[in-house]
């Protein structure tokens, strides 16, 4: 089942069946973004927090003369307005820094799951486009080229992604544009078996006809 | 000379035209000489493939990037039917059964037609036009089904089920290994499998045969084997029969990992003699108890009571991960009869997991050889001396040699 604008809005509306609140829930808290949020060229993100917290500090009232001279309150309604606002920018700005220490992370690391025991879920993300089988789940970390997985998933590259294949030093490169299908390697070793789709015939006739059956390719 | 300008420009067009038609013709002479005597399917290092013709296996090199004809996704992929300078291919997607043909160093569909919800595991020429396809249900391949081609007319001429019985109980899936014709009855060979995950599997340890009448299809007898599993396989990817001179038949079980994934038992070879339809319980050549001592997948005969065998060696590979890629496959000589093996051939280690790789000619076997080390080479093995040497070698793109075929049965 596909995210949809249609889907989405039955979902505000409580109209979804539970499969479909399901995957929108899945969809709206999975953990796959990736999208890098950046300051400008030679900006310091530490040098914007103090100028932040200076700006906050210089308008927020003492706290001895608050609690002195409460009047005073009603009177600064400007001022505090302008201290709402900081207030806001600083939240934002907390929230920005949360944001970009889970974007980095994120391109360090992909992680993506489906918890359906029925349909395939198609995520797509700067690095890649990933089908993930039912009841699977995967963990691609760019850095050091460790994929973890449990059941299948078919990847898509956008750009070159190194790997290495588990248990082994044996690196290989999943390229741009070709399409890979990864899954645990049954015969017990704990491995996982990475192969190009166009290579799917070397594979034991059964897995072949298991696997394109599950993903339609 | 009257008019001399207006002739000019008469004749003008028509050097225009001669200079088009010459400029049109094929860069290499070679490549005219239709039709070719043979073909070799290669699998490049970027992932394309392509379709080599040619008439001389013996000696030379090749690049497919230059003289080959690419195969686009949309066409086929390997597990083809070559015959009389056509190739068959069933997309089981879109349903359609096409025929190709290189023409003007292009494949060209020349004509197709649909067999919906069929998936190929054998075909067998019935007649010299007359194409019998058995196969599986595609998606669930619990079925055992039929398809009978005309391939001159290319139109359908009967399809259906089977009445073999679809699995039971823990077993979900099959797989067709090997179909043959014995008058009016047909033979097909098949195993069940059990899903372990959705992309694991097991296989029963029961070989069946069965026999149904022909061209009714009707189911006559089934009989049971134990002594291995998983008879043959998809002989469009791979040859895992043949019969000798006096119309004997024999077949290859594949149990391990490449195919039943039953490597308890053992990779054997059976007889089913010419006048009987069933398997010969007299007749068992272990061909993991030999000294081969691993399990093999396929099987070409070279005559007088020799074939050859691709036997894997388990302690250079890891799993099914590598199975395809490293090299470490081994061909033998066998005397099936006497159910002995003669020698293992002085080759390369080979790879690729499952290939139409040999070739028998005049005398000749053509052995293709995937050498991490070497390259990728056509071997002649000459039948009556047993001299091996390197023929054609395929070079540039060339990453996998992945089959090689007769373009004419009688080519000579």
């Amino acid at each position: 089942m596909k995210i949809s604008k249609e889907l989405i809005e039955k979902y505000h509306r409580s109209e979804c069946t539970p499969e479909e609140k399901d995957v929108v829930e899945d969809w709206l808290f999975a953990d796959f973004s990736t999208e890098e949020l950046v300051l400008p060229a030679g900006a310091s993100k530490q040098q914007h927090k103090d100028e932040m917290w200076r700006e906050i500090e210089s308008i927020l009232p003492e706290p001895t003369r608050q609690e002195e001279n409460s009047t005073n309150w009603h009177l600064s309604f400007w001022t505090k307005g302008v201290a709402a606002s900081l207030l806001l920018g600083l939240i934002g700005f907390t929230a920005f820094q949360l944001m970009s220490t889970r974007g980095s992370s994120a391109m360090r690391q992909l992680s993506v799951n489906n918890s359906s025991a029925i349909d395939i879920r198609h995520v797509s993300s700067s690095g890649c486009n990933i089908a993930i089988a039912p009841n699977s789940y995967a963990t691609i970390n760019y850095q050091t080229g460790d994929i973890s997985l449990s059941g299948s998933i078919v990847i898509r590259p956008k750009k070159n992604i190194a790997i290495v294949i588990k248990g082994t030093t044996e690196k290989m490169t999943l390229k741009a544009g070709e399409t890979y299908v990864v899954f645990n390697d049954a015969s017990g070793n704990n491995k996982i078996i990475v192969i190009n789709e166009k290579q799917l015939s070397n594979l034991p006739p059964v897995i072949q006809k298991q696997i394109t059956n599950q993903f339609n390719i | 000379m009257r008019y001399p300008a207006k002739k000019a420009l008469f004749y003008l067009p028509l050097l225009t035209i001669a200079v088009l038609l010459l400029s049109c013709q094929p860069k290499d002479p070679a490549k005219k000489a239709r039709p070719q005597k043979y073909s070799i399917y290669i699998l490049g290092k970027d992932n394309h493939e392509y379709l080599l013709e040619t008439s001389d296996l013996s000696s030379g090199t090749l690049y497919p990037e230059k003289t080959g004809v690419p195969i686009s996704e949309e066409q086929m992929d390997r597990d083809i039917i070559v015959k009389d300078g056509y190739y068959y291919h069933l997309n089981y997607k879109t349903a359609s059964f096409s025929k190709y043909t290189v023409q003007s160093d292009v494949l060209t569909e020349t004509d197709s037609l649909q067999i919906k919800n069929f998936s190929i595991e054998n075909f067998y020429w019935v007649s010299k036009d007359t194409l019998l396809l058995t196969g599986l249900n595609y998606n669930k391949y619990n079925r055992l089904r039929y398809a009978l081609v005309n391939a001159n007319t290319m139109k359908l001429i009967a399809s259906g089920d089977t009445e073999i019985a679809v699995p039971s109980g823990k077993f979900s899936s099959m797989s067709i290994g090997l179909t043959e014709k014995r008058g009016d009855q047909l033979l097909i060979a098949y195993t069940y499998h059990k899903e372990l995950s959705p992309s694991s599997y097991t296989t029963c340890d029961t070989t069946f045969l069965s026999t149904l009448s022909y061209p009714e299809m009707q189911l006559l007898n089934t009989s049971k084997e134990l002594r291995s599993t998983y008879p043959g396989g998809t002989n469009t990817i791979q040859s895992y029969t043949f019969h000798d001179e006096q119309k004997d038949f024999y077949f290859m079980t594949c149990p391990g990992i490449a195919l039943g994934n039953r490597p308890d038992l053992p990779t054997a070879i059976f007889k089913i003699k010419a006048d009987e339809n069933q398997i010969d319980q007299d007749y068992f050549f272990n061909i993991s108890a030999s000294e081969i001592q691993n399990h093999a997948y396929g099987m070409w005969y070279l005559g007088n009571g020799n074939a050859i065998i691709r036997a894997e060696r388990k302690d250079l590979y890891k799993g099914i991960s590598d199975h395809h890629s490293t090299a470490h496959f081994e061909f033998y000589l066998l005397d099936i009869k006497k159910k002995t093996v003669i020698k293992k051939l002085d080759l390369p280690l080979d790879k690729g997991t499952r290939r139409e790789c040999v070739l028998v000619e005049n005398g000749i076997a053509y052995i293709s050889v995937n050498s991490s080390k070497e390259g990728n080479d056509i071997w002649i093995y000459d039948i009556k001396n047993g001299t091996l040497k390197k023929g054609l070698h395929l070079s540039g793109n060339t990453d996998f040699i992945m089959r090689i075929d007769k373009l004419h049965e009688a080519s000579h």
